[in-house]
């Protein structure tokens, strides 16, 4: 079963898992360890304890991403580096990026990639924020391959909530207050600010436009030129100018440029420029050259 | 003026703009009247004849007023200031027919009631003007001097015994004496109002503009603070009047201070200020008399004028048509010039008034001068043409409702501007000769014609060059619908507002400087204008995009001639355009263009967009109902909870003081436009009208920030994050605790970006984008803003991070469950976890046998025990409602394996604030935790110093023997020597029966405390670690511990008592016993106390 097919393996509870038992210091059966999220207690005389299967999509999800896995009937941490729900959230991003095509997860980034791809071809966002649940996964299935462990297809609409819920979890989109609704937005702002700071000492600074898009599109490959990105392309049969940056990067960029931490520059000769989706709001709308201002992400 | 860049020709001057404006129509000559005469229709309709007009519009009312068999009319022209009242009439006028009619057109003028009797004077025939003779004299005093008699007649006029015939209110007069008020020398002084009637009366200095010359009630309001200090010095009952006036005034202030006009005043709220409402009536009622000695005109004079001219003219078989512009240019005459103009000799039949010709009067008024009207002139309205409809309001103008019915009116304007009036009057002339001859049109003849229609567009033939049809209908809609009571949008106001400013600007057209400041005048709204009306994105695309410079006035233009909600390239009839205009039309005023993406560029771009945003509403509207996207934890919840706060509209308006007044004063202004004014204005001032409505949606916001990433649990976010604590700056005054949002830029964007993209139904892609983006950053920084917030009110860690207190209630739950027994640090991990969850159970370690710091902290968490763990649940609930069983358990678990290992709580970080109000029971296990650490070490060392001085207490006393053993001889003892002296230590021995049956009853587990006694002795095989010596205390068995050695203890203290009555008895018993017997006897008793030794 892969993660979407678990929509109850929620990244709370999944986190409530690896925290539990790494903070227990200790491996656990499987019982002691659903009982990490579930233990079952008394209040005012009434048993408050969830339904099994609920609790268990969670240890499922926590298995499917590789974070636990079970050695003599027992359960234990097999990502040992998470000490934080950022560490997590690190993980789980690597994880997913360590899909093998066509697997069950590597659905996650494929359907990303594959908003990033259509929003390159199509140069706005409107459209993700506009389609129906149902004709979005009509159109994001045709750019997604494989099938689940259970037969059934990469992507519906019982797993598209699921899908933006992971996204928003790594970084690759946020719910928008806007009135009482809470639309996806497909911002990658904080997946690649994080990236980013990560890369900070080691990165060459500033750095020409193209060798940015070169370290964003290795560190998110699912990001413009990135390699999920192109294999994204490659189902649409769509072919994507190298130069100009897709929806969704623009509006990344856009936003970490605006949080100050992120300086993009056209200097000199510009044959060599990005381009932005274009927006006379802003000075200029292509960049060959970008300073990481840094200090926090 | 032709530049063969430019698509057009400067076709007039400005010196011709400024002769063909005139600010009335009236004014001008004929010529221009003709050449921009807009017909007029779509009127309403009313009056007592008004079944007669055939259809609504001008034709129909001539031909219906001026029919030939026609003996008499009455007919009101009803319409705003500047409606097109005066242009009927005059139409009427200039088209009149019938010959025979002595017609007598009498022009608004200067607006006094001496010209327009001058006017009366100088348009009827020579043998008419001795009759102006004896009307009147006017006086030599000042302006101010005539206001001073003005309001001494007044005084006058006010005593009850004044009027031979009664008007009605001489009892109030008699009651009130406002005469006194009146007549007092500071009103004399200081009260302004008589002076103002006196003013208007006299033309308002040309700028009257159809005000009525009347007291309203905002001269009340003036009279109230001098009513304050007149009243020290008047009696009763006029003393009593000022008072009333006095405290009624500040009522009516406030009213003022809220735009309401004086009229809407009385009209809605007269029952608020009884007396002065009465006041104002009484003193209107004799106005016209006080006026008319002031200004030196008779009202008998102008009756018997009408009735001699009427006379006359009914000799030579003449009718009299009267057409009167403005009925307020004669108030002060106003009573008796309507009582001439209804007087209708035919149908009264009076012989002694049929001598009088025919009348048919035609008069504008204003539709507050028609509410004034007494009913009885009502009544005897023949006809009504009604210029405008109110929706609660100013009247509109029928004939500018339409967008190409204004255009078509400027049109006819600019013909006539450029032609000039040296052309116009040509045409005049020909006018007499032919009447089919067409005013003079100079586009038809130039050779920009078609490049300048092109560009800007042209009705009937006639180029809209500077304007567009666009920016006529923009500088409409940005005219204001009520300046304090008149609007703006009407003919007149056109003229002056918007024609007028624009086309003084032909220089400034020529040197590229076109749009100046000057076409804003004071007439457009200010949230119209050109530094309010633009949408933040265009704002910001002419920020990055025009120089310096070069803004203001490419604001202007966009403003008005283009779409200032709209920053999007489109195209308009194949034409590339941005914000709504096209290039050419940025080109030919020397504005620059700013670039699009040229594949982006399509046609109806907000037409898909509205199309698509329905399908985005409903989905995410289907996102809402499913709160797996949304809300983490409560994914099997089908239903999500919003916060109370949000039930109620995100937007709403907080009741004002004072009611709005009962117009819709901003029906020009959507609510979306309010409340994006009202952000820019508290972006640039630092306040808001309506802070709460705000404030609940900066909360609204806020709220839903996933608490997680700031490091709090959701429950403690909402706890400290509170809607009366969430405030945008200048909204509450400074408060330690509140979370103020500062007036930043982002924030601004950002909840204007909120509010566009809930209100703004048609929106391009391209906008959704901007306002997405700006509600993303603001989002994104609003984060970090209560994540600094939160670090204020909840006590920080040394590494910075916001300290949690699951740690802290979790291990008070753990130490009071130790020290209760109940739980063991060396039992499972999980149902450590269902422990410090689950309800409290019973104890188990005998407390009350404990140690008093081990009681004492017990005792201390009693209070606290269920709250913490309510808390607890709360804390680390996966479901918005703590319910459903499932947790976090990190926090827990970690806390539970440090509590075990080391039987200490965790580091508190230092705080200096206080953990008080929701959050007093997470304060309280701070201060729990903090005590337990500095006493856990003292409170295990007293509680095993206890024990091991029980214990060997009760191994002395058992002097080797088993517990059970000693406690049976003792008793043997005790029973003996009791039986042998009966009643000696009686006390000692029945506490001793008493207590030593209960252990026999309740039998005790003597083997444990006979091998605690034992392993006391033995340290090395006590627990070393503070957890597991504290729960092996607690697995002590305290209680019979202490009743066992206490028992033990009283047995020794029975028998040592014993012992010395034996002794005793036995020295008593020598006097009289054998020395044999008493021998044996005290050997019983010493044996038998000393059995126990």
């Amino acid at each position: 079963m892969s993660v979407l097919s678990r929509p109850q393996g929620t990244p709370d509870r999944v986190w409530s898992l690896i925290s539990g038992l790494r903070s227990a210091k200790f491996d656990m059966t499987p019982e002691d360890f659903l009982g990490l999220l579930n233990p079952g207690y008394s209040r005012a005389g009434v048993t408050e304890i969830a339904k099994t299967n609920l609790a268990s999509d969670a240890t499922g999800v926590a298995n499917a991403l590789g974070l636990v896995e079970r050695e003599n009937s027992l359960v234990c941490l097999k990502v040992t580096d998470i000490e934080t729900l950022d560490d997590l959230r690190d993980a789980v991003h690597r994880s997913l990026l360590t899909c093998q095509e066509g697997t069950p997860d590597a659905v996650i980034l494929d359907a990303y990639s594959w908003l990033v791809a259509e929003s390159h071809k199509r140069k706005e966002l409107d459209w993700i924020l506009a389609t129906r649940a149902d004709a979005l996964v009509d159109m994001m299935s045709a750019g997604l391959i494989g099938e689940d462990d259970d037969g059934s297809r990469p992507m519906n609409t019982t797993k598209l909530p699921a899908l933006r819920r992971w996204l928003e979890f790594i970084g690759l989109g946020v719910f928008l207050p806007i009135g009482k609704q809470t639309p996806f937005y497909p911002s990658a702002a904080k997946r690649i600010s994080v990236e980013l700071e990560r890369e900070m000492n080691s990165a060459s600074n500033p750095m020409t436009g193209i060798e940015f898009l070169g370290l964003v599109s290795t560190l998110c490959p699912y990001l413009d030129q990135g390699l999920l990105f192109r294999r994204a392309c490659e189902r649409i049969g769509y072919t994507a100018d190298p130069r100009q940056l897709s929806a969704i990067a623009t509006v990344s960029l856009r936003e970490i440029e605006a949080q100050g931490l992120i300086e993009f520059n056209l200097v000199g000769d510009s044959s060599d420029a990005i381009s932005f989706i274009h927006d006379p709001s802003f000075k200029t709308n292509s960049f060959n050259q970008v300073k990481l201002i840094g200090g926090k992400s | 003026m032709i530049s063969p860049d430019k698509p057009f020709r400067l076709c007039w001057t400005t010196e011709q703009a400024r002769s063909v404006f005139r600010t009335e129509a009236l004014e001008g000559d004929d010529a221009v009247f003709l050449a921009t005469h807009t017909p007029i229709s779509g009127f309403e309709i009313a009056g007592r004849d008004a079944q007669q007009f055939e259809s609504r519009n001008e034709e129909a009312v001539l031909e219906t007023l001026s029919e030939p068999s026609r003996r008499h009319a009455f007919c009101v022209v009803q319409g705003e200031p500047g409606s097109g009242k005066s242009h009927l009439i005059r139409w009427l006028s200039v088209n009149w027919p019938g010959e025979n009619d002595l017609k007598l057109l009498l022009r608004r003028a200067d607006g006094s009631l001496e010209g327009a009797l001058s006017q009366l004077s100088q348009r009827l025939p020579d043998e008419f003007q001795e009759l102006f003779e004896g009307l009147g004299v006017r006086q030599k005093a000042s302006t101010q001097g005539r206001a001073n008699n003005f309001l001494s007649t007044l005084a006058n006029a006010l005593d009850p015994e004044h009027y031979d015939e009664k008007l009605g209110d001489e009892e109030w007069c008699a009651t009130h004496d406002p005469s006194s008020l009146l007549r007092h020398d500071y009103v004399r002084k200081g009260w302004q109002a008589p002076l103002r009637i006196l003013t208007l009366l006299e033309g308002g200095d040309g700028e009257r503009n159809s005000a009525s010359a009347s007291f309203d009630l905002y001269d009340i309001a003036d009279l109230g603070p001098i009513a304050r200090r007149a009243k020290l010095m008047l009696e009763s009952p006029g003393k009593d009047l000022a008072r009333r006036i006095e405290h009624e005034a500040i009522k009516i202030e406030e009213y003022r201070e809220a735009k309401w006009t004086p009229l809407e005043l009385a009209s809605e709220k007269s029952a608020e200020f009884p007396v002065s409402t009465e006041l104002l009536e009484v003193l209107n009622r004799r106005r016209n008399d006080s006026i008319q000695s002031v200004i030196g005109v008779s009202a008998q004079g102008l009756k018997v004028l009408f009735r001699k001219v009427r006379q006359e003219l009914q000799k030579r078989g003449q009718r009299l048509v009267l057409l009167l512009e403005d009925i307020t240019s004669w108030e002060g005459l106003d009573d008796s010039l309507i009582d001439v103009l209804v007087f209708n000799a035919e149908a009264r039949g009076d012989e002694a008034e049929d001598d009088v010709c025919p009348l048919i009067s035609i008069v504008g008024v204003t539709p507050a001068y028609y509410q004034q009207l007494k009913p009885n002139y009502r009544q005897r309205i023949t006809h009504e043409v009604i210029l405008g409809t109110s929706t609660g309001g100013l009247q509109d103008v029928a004939m500018l409702r339409q967008s190409g019915e204004r255009t078509a009116f400027v049109s006819r304007y600019l013909a006539a501007v450029r032609a000039g009036p040296a052309a116009l009057r040509s045409w005049r002339n020909d006018l007499t000769t032919a009447s089919d001859v067409q005013a003079p049109n100079v586009c038809i003849a130039c050779e920009k014609q078609e490049s300048c229609f092109s560009v800007f567009g042209s009705c009937n033939g006639v180029g809209l060059f500077p304007f567009t049809e666009n920016s006529i209908g923009r500088f409409f809609e940005a005219l204001k619908v009520d300046d304090n009571g008149q609007s703006w949008r009407t003919p007149r106001g056109i003229l002056q507002a918007v024609l007028n400013p624009v086309l003084q600007q032909a220089d400034e057209i020529v040197e590229g400087q076109f749009p100046g400041p000057l076409i804003e005048t004071s007439a457009i709204e200010n949230n119209k204008k050109s530094d309010a009306v633009l949408s933040a994105r265009l704002e910001r695309v002419i920020e990055a995009q025009i120089d310096e410079t070069e803004r203001d006035r490419y604001k202007r233009f966009v403003a008005y001639w283009g779409n200032p909600d709209s920053a999007d390239h489109t195209t308009i009839d194949d034409v590339i355009a941005f914000a709504g205009t096209t290039r050419p039309q940025y080109e030919a005023f020397t504005l620059p263009w700013v670039d699009g993406d040229a594949e982006r560029i399509k046609h109806s771009e907000v037409a898909k967009s509205q199309e698509t945003r329905v399908a985005a509403l409903q989905q995410t509207d289907k996102s809402i109902a499913s709160p797996v996207i949304f809300e983490p934890g409560t994914v099997e919840n089908e239903q999500r909870t919003e916060p109370k706060r949000q039930e109620t509209p995100a937007i709403q308006t907080a009741p004002p003081k004072v009611q709005r007044p009962p117009r819709a004063r901003n029906q020009t202004r959507s609510q979306r436009e309010t409340m994006r004014d009202d952000l820019r204005n508290w972006a640039k001032s630092g306040s808001l009208s309506n802070p709460s409505a705000w404030n609940d949606e900066l909360y609204s916001i806020i709220s839903r920030i996933d608490a997680r990433k700031l490091g709090v649990s959701p429950y403690l976010f909402k706890r400290v994050v509170t809607p009366e604590m969430v405030n945008l700056e200048g909204t509450k005054a400074a408060k330690r605790g509140y979370f103020t949002v500062e007036a930043k830029d982002w924030v601004r964007l950002g909840l204007e970006a909120g509010l566009e993209l809930q209100l703004q139904p048609e929106m391009s892609s391209d906008d959704r984008a901007f306002f997405l983006r700006n509600l993303s950053v603001m989002t994104s920084r609003l984060a970090e803003e209560t994540k600094r917030y939160l670090k204020t009110r909840l006590p920080v860690t040394v590494s910075g991070e916001i300290w949690s207190p699951v740690s802290s209630v979790a291990q008070v739950i753990l130490a009071r469950s130790w020290l209760r027994g109940v739980l063991s640090p060396e039992a499972p991990l999980i149902e450590q976890i269902r422990h410090v969850l689950s309800d409290e159970v019973a104890p188990k370690s005998d407390p009350s046998s404990r140690s008093k710091p081990w009681q004492r902290w017990l005792e201390k968490t009693d209070p606290w025990h269920d709250k913490l763990r309510e808390e607890l649940r709360s804390l680390i609930a996966l479901s918005e409602d703590g319910r459903h069983g499932m947790i976090g358990s990190g926090e827990l678990v970690a806390a539970i394996t440090r509590m075990n290992a080391s039987g200490r709580m965790d580091e508190l970080p230092e705080f200096e604030g206080k953990l008080s109000g929701t959050l007093t029971p997470i304060g309280a296990a701070y201060d729990l935790a903090e005590e337990w650490n500095s006493e856990c070490t003292k409170l295990q060392s007293i509680e095993f110093q206890q024990i091991r001085d029980r214990c060997e207490a009760l191994a002395r006393t058992l002097r080797g023997r088993s517990i059970s053993e000693h406690l049976k001889r003792a008793d043997q003892v005790i029973s003996s020597v009791s039986t042998l002296l009966p009643g000696k230590a009686h006390d000692l021995v029945s506490e001793w029966k008493q207590d030593h049956n209960e252990i026999q009853t309740a039998s005790p587990d003597f083997v444990s405390l006979q091998q605690l006694i034992v392993a006391m002795e033995d340290e090395a095989s006590h627990p070393a670690e503070l957890p597991q010596r504290l729960s092996w205390f607690a697995s002590l068995p305290a209680r019979d511990l202490q009743e066992i050695n206490g028992l033990a203890q009283l047995g020794e203290r029975t028998v040592s008592a014993l012992l010395e009555h034996a002794r005793d008895t036995v020295g008593e018993g020598g006097e009289g016993q054998s020395l044999s017997s008493l021998k044996q006897i005290g050997k019983k008793l010493v044996l038998a106390a000393g059995e126990n030794r």
